[in-house]
């Protein structure tokens, strides 16, 4: 029969091999194709540790005077051969003790490498999780705190006791839009800034009149679209000068840009 | 590498020391397949001192590329123990025929030594039969399948599920020891 790998797998012919059972040509023959194919090899190989592994279950331990009959034969002599057995059994037993406490050693290090390496990833990961955590909690504060803020704005706003009141300027600043929202009831003063175009060292100012009398509102600050204004009570309507920078005890009333009754 | 790729070099430089060593790693798991195939523990030993005599004599033809030490190993035991049990047989047929009496081989046989443990107990009982009687009795395929009175092609498939079967049995060991150390570190 031709040999190839399919019939040496079918037919049963990797175990003939592996019992010695094939003429001297076919030994050869399978030899030769075993060694060409790595899935074969591996196979035989697998049969072998196999077929070992179940001798050394299957172990029966011969009458003791057998060896002693074959070292004579070959010529070693009982006596050398067990005087030299007992020394090396010493020395085997010391190496044997070592090898295991070697082994064991060398896994208990590689185990703690191991854990050391991820318990310290483990660390870096949760670092970054917890800093990842805080800037998220950040945003979330913020978020919150902002949708807080709008939403008291938007009450505010839609209070019906909440007056609105359009400023709009005159020559001197025609440009100029202020809204203010006046609530009697609550006492306050919110400034919504449309357009204020900015000049330098000068600063807007906002004056409550009562009876002829200009109160300080407060310097509106020209970066900020929404201000809080101070609330002048019995004020009869709002105004807005152009003052010094950080503001003025007394309006300068010649730099009155706008002006809304309230 | 071999385990005992030491010692085989050795043992193919003459060195007894080896041999002896040798001896004392495989004699107890060849002896195992020997007692199973003689059936005779008087034959078995015979079979076993002529095994190891022809490996100290032979140990310069072992070619670790063929096959691993065991296989060699087996291979001549299982050879020996064949021949002996054929002769012995022959011893029988010979002295029924001349009507001589005599106590022969045959009739110390004792079925004890038809224990089989380990894994190979673990299989169905015809994938048993199937590897007992080529590996452990020195069947041939064809004599085996005669004796399990199952056609050649079905005889084969048991050997090669048994076979398949023991590997897994003995990769399953190995997963469970990976397993342990697992669960260890």
């Amino acid at each position: 029969m031709k040999m190839n790998k399919e019939n040496i797998l079918k037919e049963g012919i990797l175990e003939s091999y592996f019992l010695g059972d094939l003429s001297r040509e076919q030994e050869q023959e399978v030899f030769e194709i075993v060694q060409s194919d790595a899935e074969l090899k591996r196979q035989f190989n697998e049969l072998e540790q196999s077929m070992e592994k179940l001798a050394f279950e299957n172990a029966v331990t011969p009458p003791a005077h057998i060896k002693e009959d074959l070292l004579k034969i070959i010529g070693g002599g009982t006596q050398t051969a067990e005087q030299s057995k007992v020394r090396e059994l010493n020395t085997s037993s010391y190496k044997r003790y070592f090898r295991v406490a070697a082994s064991v050693a060398i896994l208990f290090m590689t185990s703690s490498l191991v854990l050391w390496m991820n318990l310290n990833t483990t660390n870096q990961e949760l670092t970054a999780r917890l800093n990842e955590q805080e800037v998220l909690l950040d945003s979330l504060s913020k978020v919150t705190k902002g949708a807080l803020k709008n939403e008291e704005l938007m009450a505010f706003v839609n209070n019906p006791e909440t007056e609105r009141h359009l400023l709009k300027g005159n020559k001197i600043a025609p440009e100029a839009s202020v809204l203010s929202y006046v609530n009697h009831a609550e006492k306050s003063v919110l400034v919504h800034v449309h357009k204020l175009p900015k000049i330098d060292g000068k600063d807007y100012q906002m004056w409550a009149d009562v009876d002829g009398e200009m109160i300080d509102m407060g310097v509106l600050d020209a970066s900020k679209e929404l201000l809080t204004m101070n609330y002048i009570e019995n004020a009869e309507s709002i105004n807005i000068t152009i003052e010094e920078e950080g503001g003025s005890d007394h309006p300068d009333v010649s730099n009155l840009i706008g002006s809304v009754t309230l | 590498m071999h385990p005992h790729q030491n010692l085989i070099d050795r043992l193919k430089e003459k060195d007894q020391e080896a041999f002896a060593k040798l001896y004392d790693a495989y004699s107890g798991a060849i002896y195992g397949v020997i007692i199973q195939i003689c059936k005779s523990e008087v034959m078995a030993q015979e079979v076993l001192q002529d095994t190891f005599l022809a490996v100290w004599n032979n140990a310069g033809t072992y070619d670790a590329q063929k096959a691993s030490f065991y296989t060699w190993l087996y291979r001549i035991a299982r050879n020996k123990a064949l021949n002996a049990v054929r002769n012995s047989q022959t011893k029988v047929i010979q002295n029924q025929e001349s009507g001589v009496y005599e106590s022969s081989e045959e009739e110390q046989k004792d079925d004890n030594f038809a224990d089989i443990k380990g894994s190979l107990e673990k299989l169905k009982p015809h994938h048993r039969k199937a590897i007992e009687l080529i590996y452990f009795n020195g069947y041939t395929h064809r004599e085996a399948y005669q004796e399990m009175d199952v056609p050649l092609g079905t005889f084969k498939s048991y050997i090669r599920q048994a076979l398949k079967q023991l590997k897994e049995n003995y990769q399953k060991i190995s997963i469970l020891l990976l397993a342990l150390i697992h669960v260890l570190r």
